[in-house]
């Protein structure tokens, strides 16, 4: 499951990040590491960004982005 | 005095610039990075008889070299040597932030920490051990709240004992990365040592590091400076290739994993959390709310832009009646002549035109600052974003671009509340487009001329309906703009779009007024010196030659004339052939050809040259040229005027709209341009750009389109 599908109020582990380094390394740098506990907070008004909550702050993601982001249900 | 040099580094939203404003007060220099649209700040402090510069890094999460940024950050702290970096560390956020501290410890530079708002710390449930971390760290730890002043006294007293005893606080060995990464790493750095010409002061282990990382500026480096060729690819591909191999990975992710691994390490024993709703949680399920969030968002740009555009105008009416005051007596001081004309029309005049856009830069920061201090701008750009996003901009290019309706100078500046490079610059290349108030004189005007007071669909109003389409053609014009630019010279990676949503917080007066007082000053002092300089210029193109040979003796006849009326006549057509003998009425004539096929003639030339002193002084000169002396968009004189000229048909009158809309902005936009991207190259592009494209697209309408509509 990718995190552009992960619905509000949903909280689970980041297992893998896929795409391209670049992004690879900015998710990083802002706390998305695999093994890392993520909620997903909201959707903005137009559906995209999400908005979400990880190493205890709160980050809007597009979903162009968090579809690249491989999450487990916990 | 001695002076010393000391940096402040941290994340956006840490509170860097609160910590930076009680250290400094108001003693800032605000200027940009040469080159770069990345803002420099620098201020100074005293303590006891040093004197401490304090350069204030720009916000960064990471010190890579995927923005300009971030290579600024690290440029400064290798190369200016500061002798201390105070990493200003949102304690409420710990974590993260302290990403970008492990990266300053792989820098090897003597670090003191700040661990600011730790108010808000205690409010989200966290306890932190203050003494603990710095024990494991192996630098100062200060705990503060930089919008209070606690702990500020702390902070300087430590600064103190580091810059006097010479003791530089240089962190434990808290990272930890895999052993096959190290055995990497350290062959990388003896191949770099051993063979490297130059290394200006870079240490060598961090280039290692950093080259591992496939840090393209780093690589450029060690090519280029170190003159490390050939070798240098072979053994990197060795690494990568073993470190994929042996850890399933590329060196980058395994590096930050490593740094956040430490840091998890770091605060096992530190951090204590029991996590409770904040107030900004609360804030937020309104604010961003599915239905309420866009209402919301409107009514505040409302305000915004109601503010910038309504609240400035009575400031600006006085700025502008003052410098006419001025100037009235002024002239009754010197009487006629070259000098009185110099100095109001060219010295006067073009100090009011500086001034006259204070009122709505000062207000515009006044809010913006506000928007951004509470933490509301961030939810504006996520509530907004999806509607920037096919544009390739983000949700942040808003607030500029709404500005710059009122004014593109604000608008412009206001570019600076976004981080990213590529962004910001396309932002600067859209603004522009979007029609600001001075343009509104040069419609009215036109429109009341030329467009039948007629309903469309029988409803719609054509005047509204024709004012309405210019104002979507420039939105137009500015999409195509961003993806024109994006699509050829501001190429690249699109940059993933990825923001903080910090805490809200109560804003303090102090540093919304300071950061009001630089937007301030930073105009007056740099683009107020070119906007000066150019509107003297402009004056001398249309004062001079001073003594044409004029078709009459105006003098003559003035002397024979018998009433008041003749008199204004007279005046008023020598004027009009002084205008079309002048430096430039010769330019409107030299460039009538390039016009000719808009069906524009060389009259229009000159209201249109005039245009780029200001927008609205199109009206005035069309005034001139009609040789109707002092005019006003409702005049109804210049009405009669321009319907009687044969040149102008609704068509043509529309074609001028389009052209004076698209055109380049005024000089003082131009500059502030070029204060904004620190050089001449992009306000160059601008100019060009939007020539081209007035051109194109008055051609297309007066040709084609326009025809099959009147």
């Amino acid at each position: 499951m990718f995190l552009k599908d992960c619905p509000p109020g949903f909280q689970g582990r980041i297992k893998v990040l896929k795409g391209p380094s670049t992004l690879k390394r900015r998710l990083l740098e802002m706390g998305l590491l695999p093994e890392c506990h993520l909620r997903v907070v909201r959707n903005a008004p137009l559906r995209d960004p999400m908005e979400i909550e990880i190493m205890g702050y709160h980050l809007a993601i597009r979903k162009d982005e968090a579809a690249y982001v491989e999450i487990e249900a916990e | 005095m001695d002076e010393v040099k000391i940096a402040l580094a941290g994340n956006p939203n840490a509170g860097k610039t609160t910590i930076f404003n009680a250290l400094t007060g108001a003693k800032q220099k605000v200027g940009n990075y040469p080159g770069v649209t990345v803002e420099r700040k620098e201020g100074f402090f005293r303590l006891g008889d040093l004197r401490v510069r304090v350069i204030d890094l720009p916000g960064t999460y990471s010190l890579t070299s995927y923005s300009p940024e971030e290579v600024i950050a690290r440029r400064v702290i290798v190369e200016e040597k500061p002798e201390v970096v105070v990493n200003i560390v949102d304690a409420s956020n710990l974590e993260r932030n302290l990403y970008l501290t492990m990266q300053l410890f792989e820098l090897g530079v003597p670090v003191v920490v700040v661990l600011n708002m730790m108010d808000d710390a205690k409010k989200k449930g966290l306890e932190i051990d203050v003494k603990r971390l710095s024990q494991k760290l192996g630098v100062p730890v200060i705990p503060m709240v930089g919008h209070k002043r606690i702990g500020l006294e702390d902070l300087l007293s430590t600064l103190e004992r580091i810059l006097k005893g010479g003791v530089k606080p240089v962190p434990n060995g808290v990272l930890f990365y895999p052993s096959e990464v190290r055995e990497e790493i350290e062959k990388l750095e003896k191949l770099i040592v051993s063979e490297a010409q130059d290394l200006s002061g870079y240490p060598s282990r961090w280039l290692a590091l950093k080259a591992l990382e496939g840090d393209e500026e780093v690589l450029k480096f060690l090519r280029e400076k170190a003159r490390l060729n050939g070798r240098l690819d072979e053994v990197l591909a060795q690494a990568r290739k073993a470190l994929k191999e042996r850890l399933g990975d590329e060196p980058e992710s395994i590096l930050a994993e490593a740094r956040y691994l430490s840091i998890q390490e770091l605060l096992r024993d530190v951090l204590k959390k029991t996590p409770r709703k904040t107030l900004t949680d609360y804030i937020d399920a309104v604010v961003c709310h599915r239905i309420l969030g866009i209402p919301i968002f409107i009514l505040v740009m409302a305000l915004l832009f109601q503010a910038v555009y309504a609240w400035s105008a009575p400031f600006m009416d006085l700025i502008d009646s003052f410098f006419a005051w001025l100037g009235a007596r002024v002239a009754a001081l010197l009487g006629e002549g070259l000098l009185k004309s110099l100095i109001v029309d060219g010295i006067i005049g073009g100090v009011g035109g500086v001034l006259v856009f204070l009122p709505q830069i000062v207000i515009l920061f006044f809010l913006i600052s506000l928007l951004e201090d509470s933490g509301y701008m961030p939810r504006a750009a996520f509530v907004v974003d999806r509607l920037l996003k096919p544009f390739g901009l983000n949700g942040k290019s808003f607030v500029p671009l709404l500005s710059s309706f009122a004014c593109n100078i604000p608008g412009i500046m206001a570019t600076r509340t976004i981080e990213n490079y590529r962004q910001r610059l396309l932002t600067i290349l859209a603004a522009p487009f979007m029609s600001c108030s001075a343009r509104l004189p040069i419609y009215t005007l036109l429109i009341a001329a030329f467009i039948p007071d007629q309903k469309v669909f029988g409803f719609w109003n054509l005047k509204g309906l024709v004012l309405l389409s210019i104002y979507l053609v420039g939105i137009l014009a500015a999409v195509v703009t961003v993806l024109v630019f994006r699509a050829f010279t501001l190429r690249g990676e699109a940059t993933p779009f990825l923001m903080e949503l910090p805490p809200y917080r109560f804003p303090t007066l102090k540093s919304v007024l300071i950061h009001m007082w630089n937007r301030a000053v930073l105009y007056l002092r740099k683009a107020g010196t070119v906007i000066l300089a150019i509107s003297i210029i402009m004056w001398a193109l249309f004062s001079f030659p001073q003594n044409p040979k004029l078709s009459k003796d105006y003098a003559t006849l003035m002397a024979q004339a018998t009433t008041q009326e003749e008199k204004v006549a007279l005046a008023n057509q020598e004027a009009a052939e002084r205008l079309a003998k002048s430096y430039a009425g010769r330019f409107g004539k030299l460039i009538e050809p390039v016009l000719k096929p808009l069906g524009f003639d060389w009259r229009i030339g000159i209201a249109l040259t005039s245009a780029f002193a200001a927008k609205e002084v199109l009206v005035a000169t069309l005034g001139q040229i009609y040789a109707l002396g002092e005019v006003g968009e409702e005049d109804v004189s210049l009405l009669e005027s321009i319907r009687k000229d044969p040149i102008f048909t609704p068509v043509t009158a529309i074609g001028l709209m389009l052209f004076s809309l698209l055109m380049a902005p005024c000089v003082a936009a131009l500059s502030v341009i070029r204060m904004e991207t620190g050089g001449w190259r992009w306000p160059a592009v601008v100019t060009l750009w939007t020539l081209s494209l007035a051109w194109s697209v008055t051609f297309v309408w007066v040709r084609f389109v326009g025809p099959l509509l009147f």
